[in-house]
C-alpha cells in the first residue's frame, strides 16, 4: 500500500514498507485468535489469576498494588516474542539469505522490525490497566497523566531495544526462546514488577537496574499517584539510556551475526 | 535444563506473594499446586502441538495407515510428555521450598497420593484435548498464549476455584484438574467427611472421562476430515 500511495521522502518510505512487511510476514501471531488472545486475553487472565491468589493467600490488595508492574511485564510478554519472531522466521523462511545478500541498509531493517510491535506492548498494557480497573477498582482519580503516558511510552520503548538487542540470538541460536525466556523471566523477578527490589542485595539491586521496566516502572508508579514527572525524572532518563544501550549493542550483534554467517556460508543454519 | 528452569521465575514471584501474609493453609496448598502448574504450563504446549506438528512434518499418515489408533498414540505420546515434564514441578517445588522452608503438614498422605495421579492425569486429559482442536481451528500460531494461563487460573493449581468469580469456577468445573485439587486440599487439611474427598475423585474422573470422549470424537473429526479432502499433509 505505501508503494504507491505515499508521497514521503524514499527513506522514509523504505523504512514503513519494511515495518510493515517484516510485520505482516514474519510475526506469527498475526491471526483472529493469536493476537486476541495474546495481547489483549492473556493480560486479563494473568490480572486475574495474581489477584485471586492474592485473596487466597490473605493479601487482597495484591492486584491494585501490582496491577502496573504486571502491566509492564505484559507489554514485555507481547513486545519481545514478536520481535524475536521477525528475526527468527525470516532465518527458518530462507528470507534472510536475500536480505544479506542484497545491498539493504542494514539499520533501516534492524530498526523497522520493532515498529509495529511496539503498539501491540501499549495495547496490552491498556488491556490490563482496564481488567486491573474493573476486576480491583484501581484508582485512576489522581493520576498525571501527561507524565504518565510518557513514562509508559519509555518504558515501552526501553522493552522493544531489548527485543532487538535479543533479535541476533534469535537468529544465531536453535534455542532461541529460551534465552528469551530466562530474560523474561529476570524481569519478572527482579524489575520489581512484583517483588520490591529492595528486598534484594545491593547488587542485585544494581543489575536489576540494567534491564528495562525496573527505571522507568518508578517513574510509572510515582506519576501514577500523581507526582510531577520531574519528581522521579532520573529514573525515566535511565530507562531511556537503558534501551538506547540495548539498540546498540544489538545493531552490532546483528552486524556480527552477518559477519560470521558469511565467513563459515552457514546463512540458512544456525551460525553460532 | 533451560526448559526447567523456565518455571523457576514464576515459582519465586508466585510464593512471594503467597508469603506476604504468611497463611499456612495458603503456603501448604502451593506448595503441591504450584510444581503441578509448572509441570502443566510446560507440557501443555508440547502435547497440544502433536498432530499439529505430525501433519506439518508429514508423518500423519504413516500413523494413519498403521492398525494403531491415532488417539492410542498421542496418549501414549501425552504421557510421555507429562513424565518427561515432572521434573520442571520439581524445580518448582525445590524453589517454593527454599523461599518458604516449610514442607507441607499433610493429613491423610496416602489420599493426597491418589489425589497427585488424578491431578497429573488431569492435565495429560487436558492438555489432549487440545491436539485436534489445534488442527480443527487451523493451527493458529499463538494458540496455546492464552491457554497456558487460562488452564493455571481454572485448573485450581494455586489456589481453589471456589475463590473465582461464579462464572469463572462454572467453566473451572469443567476442567478435571479442579476437582482433583479440590481433592489434594481435602488432603492436606484432613477431613472426617471421607464422602467429600471420594466425590471430588469421582468428578475429577467423570470429567477427564467427559473430555476424553470429546476429544476422541475430535480425533475421528480431524480423520474423516483428512481423509476425505485427501489433504494428510498441508492445511
Amino acid at each position: 500500500m505505501f508503494t504507491k500511495e505515499a508521497s514521503w521522502g524514499s527513506p522514509v518510505r523504505n523504512f514503513l514498507i519494511q515495518a510493515d512487511t517484516t510485520y505482516r510476514g514474519l510475526f506469527g501471531w498475526l491471526n483472529w485468535f493469536g493476537y486476541i488472545s495474546n495481547v489483549i486475553f492473556r493480560p486479563v487472565v494473568l490480572v486475574l489469576i495474581y489477584s485471586v491468589l492474592g485473596r487466597f493467600s490473605g493479601s487482597p490488595e495484591v492486584g491494585r498494588t501490582y496491577a502496573l508492574g504486571i502491566a509492564c511485564f505484559t507489554m514485555a510478554m507481547n513486545i519481545l516474542p514478536g520481535i524475536a519472531q521477525c528475526y527468527t522466521y525470516d532465518r527458518t523462511g530462507g528470507t534472510l539469505s536475500f536480505f544479506f545478500a542484497s545491498p539493504a541498509n542494514r539499520l533501516e531493517s534492524y530498526l523497522a522490525r520493532a515498529v509495529l510491535h511496539y503498539p501491540n506492548g501499549l495495547l496490552s498494557f491498556v488491556s490490563t490497566m482496564v481488567t486491573a480497573w474493573l476486576v480491583v477498582g484501581i484508582d485512576f482519580s489522581s493520576v498525571n497523566w501527561g507524565g504518565f503516558i510518557l513514562a509508559v511510552f519509555t518504558t515501552a520503548l526501553s522493552i522493544a531495544a531489548l527485543g532487538e538487542f535479543l533479535g541476533p540470538f534469535a537468529i544465531a541460536f536453535r534455542d532461541w526462546s529460551n534465552i528469551q525466556n530466562i530474560l523474561v523471566g529476570m524481569m519478572l523477578v527482579f524489575s520489581g514488577v512484583i517483588i520490591p527490589l529492595n528486598v534484594f542485595p545491593v547488587p542485585i539491586q544494581e543489575f536489576a537496574r540494567l534491564l528495562p521496566i525496573t527505571n522507568g516502572l518508578v517513574s510509572i508508579r510515582s506519576t501514577f499517584v500523581g507526582a510531577p514527572l520531574a519528581e522521579n525524572s532520573g529514573y525515566l532518563i535511565r530507562e531511556g539510556l537503558t534501551g538506547l544501550a540495548y539498540l546498540a549493542l544489538g545493531y552490532l550483534g546483528f552486524g556480527l551475526f552477518e559477519k560470521v554467517a558469511r565467513r563459515n556460508g552457514a546463512l540458512e543454519q544456525e551460525s553460532l | 535444563m533451560s526448559l526447567h528452569l523456565a518455571s523457576v521465575p514464576m515459582a519465586s514471584v508466585i510464593t512471594w506473594i503467597a508469603m506476604q501474609r504468611g497463611d499456612p493453609a495458603a503456603l501448604s496448598y502451593l506448595l503441591v499446586g504450584l510444581p503441578l502448574m509448572t509441570v502443566w504450563s510446560g507440557v501443555v504446549f508440547r502435547i497440544g502441538y502433536t498432530l499439529n506438528n505430525e501433519m506439518s512434518n508429514q508423518v500423519l499418515q504413516f500413523v494413519y495407515i498403521s492398525r494403531t489408533p491415532i488417539i492410542l498414540v498421542s496418549l501414549g505420546k501425552a504421557a510421555a510428555q507429562v513424565i518427561w515434564g515432572l521434573p520442571t514441578g520439581l524445580v518448582s517445588l525445590v524453589v517454593v521450598y527454599l523461599m518458604t522452608r516449610m514442607v507441607p503438614q499433610v493429613a491423610d498422605v496416602g489420599a493426597l497420593l491418589i489425589s497427585l495421579i488424578l491431578v497429573i492425569m488431569g492435565i495429560a486429559v487436558a492438555s489432549l484435548f487440545f491436539s485436534p482442536l489445534m488442527v480443527l481451528v487451523g493451527g493458529p500460531t499463538g494458540f496455546f498464549g492464552v491457554i497456558i494461563l487460562l488452564g493455571s487460573l481454572l485448573g485450581g493449581f494455586v489456589f481453589p476455584v471456589d475463590r473465582l468469580p461464579v462464572v469463572l469456577a462454572v467453566f473451572a468445573r469443567l476442567v478435571p484438574t479442579s476437582w482433583a485439587m479440590d481433592a489434594v486440599s481435602l488432603s492436606i487439611r484432613g477431613t472426617d467427611n471421607s464422602l467429600a474427598i471420594l466425590g471430588a475423585w469421582g468428578m475429577s474422573i467423570l470429567t477427564a472421562i467427559v473430555m476424553f470422549g470429546i476429544t476422541y470424537v475430535m480425533f475421528n473429526t480431524v480423520e474423516k476430515k483428512l481423509r476425505v479432502e485427501g489433504i494428510r499433509d498441508v492445511y
